[in-house]
């Protein structure tokens, strides 16, 4: 990815980053989303175990009570009767929900009055007047003096639902001096053994199960029939539960209840300190946008996880987090703003990633599709944008790559070497038909992702019959000739393939058949093993005979003849012989002092040219020093100066000059020149002097002996070794044969 | 086997004593037997081949003595395999009488040295091996030590192949970080400055891949 798109896409995920963050705090602080948190809220309590105590019962004005005692209100003197019943029987504490605000028949208040001010403390009910909200202070209507003064605690026992009509908390009551708190709240305090009463802790730990609070009906308790020992130390709470005159109320534990329940829930929660906070407005901001934040790092600039368990590690943090921090420190935190911000953040940032990534791919396509193709190309497509657009270039990229393969593969198929691709671990990628076919014997050698091992291991090194090895990331085996189980002989190469940035990724193996090559060569060998040794033989042994012959056995005059025709079949084999070395030898090629050379080649021509009476004359003013393979380059040396001392008369001089010039194209060469003072070269000979079986015109010379091999031995060597051989010549001015070699040989 | 005769006449003719082997697996059995000073081997008889031979004598004999074997001229390699296995030198076919005699007396002398006086004369060349000097035809040639070393050494084997370690060593010592080079450029001085060239006598001849070897020619 190119830098400029890599920074758009960084820019992208702060902007995801920075508007995914607004929007949570948005969220949280307007609570949005508080329905979906309070359903959240209202699972996890069922979970939680019910809170249940048989410290608390209920006594309930019930259908049954009304029934039996007449229709609501009741007379006072009932329900003084109901709370002497609950003292005699030893409650511990009384809550009695029933308002008293108004006066009604003195009789009736005083005796009411006495059972409140009775054994056991009755906590009363205030009737908040107006709304609940902050500073209506001293706006509830209280029990009139008389009760008031008798009892406990008074206390508004109000019952608010949330907006959802589900009751999860208590109603606010703090804060207001001189305004009574809650009626649970108030009772709970003055108990011994409830512990700290937490002032700010609102909400009501309901718990799941089935379980309701012990109950019975006030009429029971009038009519005497509960048994004392199930009041005896219990805390009482007396409401109106009959359905036609008590509320009834949505639980977050599911189900209705009576207010007069909910009270009990609330005030054990209470007594236990199991009351639960809403968690304020900081926390719910660290916990809705730290998980969103290691999502988006998770996501962008520290990826060590796969997205969607990045997507939900988070969101299991951010559950797990509401979870723990309302089991253990009873807070509750709304996970709903900060699972939104996840659920948001997601899919955006992958959406732009994608929609970068696409955008690459286009540009990468694009540029392909320009790039000039080896096939032709099947579709053009035209320019626009959209998702189509690009799936019809991958398409055609892709086209093209299965056309590419099938074209290599083709073109391979057509080499006439067996060649075999792989990569880099010896691998087969690719063979060609040749290669097919060589190895038709053994085809699961050659199925792609076959080594090359079992291959190699058939080829025997010719000369050392050592195998052939390769060992991915050593170096290959060194180009060879190589020859095969069945006898045929192959030239084994393997060249390093490079990417097109320069690096190297497999090899090409080739094997290239020099049977016919090899036969060609071993009929040559044998021809010319032929010529050196068998053909030799009987000439030497004619020579010795003649040696050994005693002088009366055979006539002088015969015995030159025969010596004469047996040496020049000598001299014929070791031409043939000479220039099969010439053509076919591998060089050994050694630093050589040019002039020393020349010496050898008129040193070893020295009985001729003193038979003739010629004089050499050497003309060496520098030390010159080539690479060359000594041996052939001093009988090339020989063969011509030779030939200069064959066709020239007694007497005459031939000159032998080395030195260096400047070739035409720049190589620096030593030149050696052979200048004789014989008849010379007619123009039409020079031409073909250096041809085999080439001869001087007969009777120019004196019976003259050569193959006529020499010279095009001369310029088979000159030629091998980079430099040329050429005749200067006027008819009867004499020759000057002029040898060049360069003196550096790349 | 006409070139067997051609070399037996030519050695009886120099006063030698000479046996013909026609196989080389004859030739192995006497040496088993018996003694010889030289052996003079074909490279190309039936039965054992003269490069078999001499490997069996490398194997098998405490003191090896010198051969010379017979090969043709063509085969260059045949001479540097011949030489590098372990014989002593070379006479190429068709074999010429003197050229045989001069290489056998060269390599019996070698092989069976004699003493030596202050003087030693070759031909027109006069060695002091007192003073190192040396006299071409009565004129005084100034060389070098090591150019004296090297012709001397030449001129006392006269007609023998000398590989290039052994002139190395024998002149230098044992000093292998000298470049190849050295013994060429040495070689080259030796045989300008003495002019050893056919007119006065003696013919230096490389012997390619192998060493030098001095010639004396038949005036």
């Amino acid at each position: 990815m190119c830098p400029r798109r890599h920074l758009r896409l960084r820019t992208q995920w702060w902007l995801i980053l920075f508007a995914t963050s607004l929007l949570v705090t948005l969220m949280t602080v307007d609570r949005t989303a508080e329905r979906f948190d309070n359903a959240i809220y209202d699972h996890l309590l069922q979970l939680a175990p019910s809170p249940r105590s048989d410290a608390i019962l209920l006594v309930e004005i019930d259908d049954e009570s009304i029934g039996r005692l007449g229709r609501w209100p009741w007379n006072r003197s009932v329900h003084a009767a109901l709370i002497d019943r609950l003292n005699a029987a030893g409650a511990k504490a009384i809550g009695y929900d029933v308002l008293f605000t108004e006066p009604a028949g003195e009789e009736d208040d005083e005796r009411l009055a006495r059972a409140i001010a009775g054994a056991s403390p009755v906590f009363l009910p205030a009737l908040p007047s107006g709304a609940l909200n902050e500073g209506g202070a001293g706006s509830a209507i209280l029990p009139i003096d008389r009760f008031r003064d008798a009892a406990a605690g008074i206390g508004v026992a109000t019952i608010a639902p949330d907006p959802d009509g589900v009751v999860r908390g208590a109603a606010a009551s703090h804060g207001a001096p001189g305004r009574p708190g809650h009626l649970m709240a108030e009772m709970a305090r003055s108990l011994p053994h409830s512990g700290h009463v937490p002032s700010d802790a609102r909400l009501i730990p309901f718990g799941g199960g089935e379980g309701r609070w012990p109950e019975v009906s006030a009429a029971a308790i009038l009519a005497g029939q509960v048994p004392a020992a199930l009041i005896e130390g219990k805390i009482v709470l007396v409401g109106v539960t009959a359905p036609g005159l008590g509320s009834r109320y949505a639980t977050p534990t599911g189900g209705v209840m009576t207010g007069l329940e909910i009270q009990a829930y609330l005030l054990q929660g209470l007594r236990s300190n199991a009351m639960m906070t809403r968690a304020g407005l900081t926390a719910c901001l660290v916990i809705a946008l730290l998980p969103l934040c290691m999502l988006m790092m998770g996501l962008g600039p520290f990826r060590r996880l796969p997205a969607l368990a990045c997507l939900g590690l988070c969101s299991a943090l951010v559950l797990g987090a509401s979870v723990c921090a309302l089991m253990l420190l009873r807070v509750w935190l709304p996970p709903s703003a900060a699972l939104t911000g996840l659920a948001l953040a997601y899919p955006v940032w992958g959406w732009r990633q994608l929609a970068a990534a696409e955008r690459f791919m286009r540009a990468q396509l694009e540029r392909l599709e320009e790039e000039p193709a080896l096939v032709p190309r099947t579709a053009f497509i035209r320019r626009e944008g959209g998702v189509a657009y690009t799936i019809s270039l991958l398409r055609n990229a892709i086209a093209r790559n299965r056309e590419m393969r099938h074209f290599v593969a083709g073109r391979l198929d057509q080499l006439p070497d067996a060649t075999i691709v792989a990569d880099l671990a010896g691998t087969i990628l690719l063979t060609n038909l040749a290669a097919r076919r060589l190895f038709a014997d053994q085809p699961e050698a050659l199925a792609e992702t076959a080594g090359l091992g079992p291959i190699l291991n058939r080829c025997r090194v010719t000369g050392s019959g050592d195998m052939l090895r390769f060992c991915p990331g050593m170096a290959p085996p060194s180009a060879c000739e190589v020859q095969f189980d069945q006898g045929r002989y192959f030239l084994f190469g393997m060249a390093p393939q490079t990417s097109t940035d320069g690096a190297h990724v497999g090899w090409v193996v080739r094997f290239v058949d020099i049977s016919e090559a090899k036969a060609a060569q071993k009929q040559r060998d044998d021809v010319v093993q032929l010529l050196t040794h068998d053909m030799r033989s009987p000439q030497a042994s004619i020579l010795a005979v003649l040696e050994t012959a005693p002088a009366d056995r055979i006539a002088p005059q015969e015995s030159r003849s025969i010596r004469y025709y047996a040496e020049r079949t000598l001299q014929l084999a070791d031409g043939f012989v000479q220039l099969a070395r010439a053509e076919n030898l591998e060089y050994a090629l050694e630093e050589t002092d040019l002039g020393d050379m020349l010496m050898d080649a008129i040193d070893d021509l020295w009985p001729q040219s003193r038979a003739k009476s010629i004089d050499i004359v050497t003309q060496a003013e520098e030390r010159l020093v080539a690479t060359v393979e000594r041996s052939l380059m001093t009988r090339a040396l020989v063969n011509v100066i030779g030939n200069a001392i064959k066709y020239s008369e007694e007497g005459t001089t031939i000159t032998c000059s080395l030195s260096s010039q400047v070739r035409g194209d720049g190589v620096l060469c030593a030149v050696y020149a052979i200048q004789d003072q014989g008849p010379g070269i007619a123009p039409a000979l020079r031409q073909t002097i250096f041809e085999r079986f080439r001869r001087g015109p007969v009777g120019l010379g004196p019976r003259e002996s050569g193959a006529g091999l020499g010279l095009n031995f001369a310029h088979t060597v000159m030629v091998r070794h980079h430099g040329r051989i050429e005749c200067r010549s006027e008819t009867g001015h004499g020759a000057t044969f002029l040898l060049q070699l360069p003196l550096i040989v790349d | 086997m006409a070139l067997a005769g051609l070399v037996e006449m030519a050695l009886v003719d120099a006063g030698h004593t000479c046996e013909v082997f026609g196989e080389g697996q004859f030739l192995v059995r006497a040496l088993h037997r018996s003694t010889y000073d030289v052996l003079i081997l074909d490279w190309n008889v039936p039965g054992l081949t003269g490069l078999e031979v001499i490997s069996w004598i490398k194997a098998n004999l405490d003191v090896a003595p010198p051969s010379l074997m017979l090969t043709s001229r063509s085969a260059e390699e045949d001479i540097v395999a011949g030489l590098t296995a372990g014989a002593d030198d070379y006479v190429i076919k068709p074999v010429a009488p003197a050229v045989l005699k001069a290489r056998v007396n060269a390599l019996a002398r070698r092989a069976y040295p004699t003493a030596l006086s202050g003087f030693e004369q070759y031909g027109r060349y006069r060695f002091d091996t007192r003073a190192e000097t040396v006299e071409l035809s009565g004129e005084g040639i100034a060389l070098t030590a090591k150019e004296f070393a090297l012709a001397l050494l030449l001129f006392r084997n006269m007609h023998r192949a000398l590989a290039r370690a052994y002139i190395f060593e024998a002149v230098w010592g044992r000093n292998p970080n000298l470049p190849t080079r050295t013994l060429d450029v040495h070689i080259s001085n030796v045989r300008t400055k003495l002019n050893l060239r056919p007119d006065n006598g003696v013919k230096l001849v490389p012997i390619y891949s192998y060493g030098y070897r001095l010639e004396a020619l038949a005036s």
